[in-house]
């Protein structure tokens, strides 16, 4: 590594590190996956990401880098048990029922990469479209069509996964 | 009036510096929660005390050091992209064929690796030391032959054909290192340790760290100073194929295979015809509808282990055959109720007992049989909780009940407590 590649890196870590570690302990629910992810993505960010083009801010394709990072997890986690070890783990309890949380974790590792990375931005983090189209480097209209998609895997995938609406109203 | 709000994006994009909009800083101005948020992420990782920002700067740069591309490389030189890390695989790739092919050729001196347990018939004369990209090193007597049979950034699979092995791992916990003696598999994340393949056994020392071997016997997983010897099947033509297929499925990228190399001597028998659609593959990519119709062109090539059980019972749910999904779902319960899959898999089937099979009774039991797997699980209260829906679908008020109360008693503050006074007639 080269003495400016270090001082680069060392300026991206400080000024976005936070950024990207909350994102991925968010996603993931994992303080250590989180940590590792933080790292990779420093150390290794091409997996799956293609060029950064050089008008695109750091940030936008830091999130695009850690997104997909944690999605490659959360594939590899796909195994129902693994899922629930982690993130239900008495230390990283939370609010979600575990069958609820277990079914979001299933649709995100089962979607597409594009899809997962437009439902994480929209339905995770509440971005608009037009803030989702910016960092994916695509139109409003392909965002819209993209969630359109996930919205439908995630009704299949519930209506197949859920026992029923019934519970919610009781 | 609506409550001001930032999205995380925005918060992290004026955190790092940039000016904010009118609308952002009216958000801001009239939010002192969103100021707060805004101050917490200026913190940069100073936010998170159980960070260490200096121990992982300092890790970063030694992992830089040996691995590309980097935040650094890639945002300088926009032009890299794909190919660099395409470059770099390949260049790990070559690395281990070079070093293959020079096996007999005697290497500079091992690195000692000390085994407590260490067999003695370790060849005096100079062992070959495969050295990978990545710092992990593989070193192996005159009369041993260990092949590589997939490498990528995420995988590296060797076969020890013959003799002993010592492994001398680089930790890399994104990577599955696999050591394999027929269908023994040895898992690593960074450890030291060493393989010995002696008639039907293989025999595996672990000095630092842990590995987890999974044989016919079982999965046990093995910790530094301890030995153990593995019965193995050898596989034939079919089951090596399949295990390849089954390797290819684990890779993410697929370039660095095909520039691999076996190692000299008799070559492994070929992998079959790719089935660029196998059922798996569809399956793992989301297209359960195909995936289903494959699995059924394909017959009975679900093999009887708990992870392919469960993909193809995921593949039969979601394209809407929940009839064939049970099946799936019943053998990991009955065949393999040790494993830690099985309680979810019991979980699963209950549900489609209850609501696509309309088959409450043995849904209520299945959702018993899911709770009694995993106890202390976390899907034991929902478990309970459903299972209280089925005896009340199911007609039997005094089950329903008796399961209401009993989850009331355990879970008194859980998530279903209103659903389960509902179900047991506990309004």
């Amino acid at each position: 590594m080269r003495p400016d590649d270090e001082r680069f890196i060392a300026e991206q870590f400080r000024t976005h590190g936070g950024a990207v570690y909350r994102r991925a302990l968010r996603l993931l629910g994992n303080p250590e996956e989180a940590e590792e992810v933080l790292q990779d993505v420093f150390v290794k960010p091409s997996n799956n990401i293609g060029k950064l083009e050089e008008d695109t801010p750091v940030l936008n394709w830091l999130y695009r880098v850690t997104s997909n990072q944690c999605l490659d997890l959360l594939r590899q986690r796909k195994r129902r048990n693994e899922l629930l070890e982690i993130n239900f783990h008495p230390e990283t309890q939370h609010d979600w029922v575990p069958e609820d949380a277990l079914i979001l974790q299933e649709l995100l590792s089962r979607l597409k990469p594009e899809e997962a990375q437009a439902a994480i931005y929209a339905y995770c983090d509440g971005m608009a479209h037009h803030e989702i189209a910016e960092i994916l480097g695509v139109s409003r209209r392909t965002v819209g069509n993209l969630l359109e998609r996930v919205q439908q895997r995630a009704q299949k995938l519930v209506s197949a996964t859920r026992l029923g609406t019934d519970e919610a109203k009781a | 009036m609506s409550t001001p709000h930032l999205s995380e994006f925005e918060l992290d994009r004026l955190a790092s510096g940039t000016e904010p909009t009118a609308a952002q800083r009216e958000a801001l101005e009239s939010s002192p929660a969103l100021r707060a948020q805004l101050e917490e992420r200026r913190k940069g990782l100073n936010a998170f005390p159980e960070l260490d920002e200096q121990r992982l700067l300092a890790s970063i740069r030694r992992r830089a050091a040996t691995e590309e591309p980097t935040v650094a490389s890639v945002v300088r030189d926009v032009s890299l992209g794909w190919e660099r890390l395409r470059f770099a695989l390949l260049g790990a790739a070559a690395t281990l064929a070079v070093s293959l092919i020079l096996r007999s050729i005697p290497g500079p001196p091992p690195k000692p690796t000390p085994l407590a347990n260490a067999p003695t018939e370790v060849p005096a004369a100079a062992p070959a030391v495969l050295a990978l990209s990545d710092g992990s090193r593989v070193t192996s007597g005159r009369e041993s032959r260990v092949e590589v049979e997939r490498v990528s950034e995420k995988l590296v699979a060797l076969q020890l054909r013959t003799g002993r092995a010592s492994f001398d791992v680089a930790k890399k916990p994104d990577r599955d290192f696999q050591v394999r003696v027929e269908n023994v598999v040895v898992h690593v994340v960074g450890t030291q340790f060493t393989v010995e393949r002696s008639g039907e056994d293989a025999k595996v020392s672990v000095t630092e760290g842990r590995v987890r071997v999974e044989a016919p016997s079982g999965t046990q997983e093995l910790g530094a100073g301890e030995t153990n010897s593995f019965a193995f099947v050898r596989l034939d033509e079919t089951e090596r194929g399949n295990a390849l297929e089954a390797l290819d499925q684990q890779l993410s990228t697929e370039y660095a295979v095909a520039d691999v190399e076996p190692a000299p001597g008799p070559k492994p028998p070929r992998k079959p015809p790719a089935k660029t659609n196998s059922w798996q593959k569809l399956a793992e990519a989301g297209e359960h509808d195909a995936a289903f119709e494959a699995l059924q062109d394909q017959g009975s090539r679900v093999r009887n282990e708990v992870g392919e059980l469960m993909l193809a019972a995921d593949a039969a749910r979601l394209s809407n055959h929940p009839r064939e999904a049970a099946g799936y779902l019943e053998r990991v319960v009955s065949e393999h109720a040790r494993d830690p899959r099985a309680a979810s898999a019991a979980f699963t089937l209950g549900g489609m007992l209850l609501r696509q099979l309309r088959e409450p009774t043995k849904a209520a039991r299945m959702f018993a049989t899911a709770r009694s797997l995993a106890p202390n699980g976390p899907l034991a209260g929902d478990a309970l909780a459903r299972e209280v829906q089925a005896w009340s679908t199911a007609g039997d008020k005094a089950k329903a009940g008796a399961r209401a109360r009993e989850y009331l008693r355990l879970y008194p503050n859980g998530a279903r407590v209103k659903s389960v006074k509902r179900f047991g007639g506990l309004d």
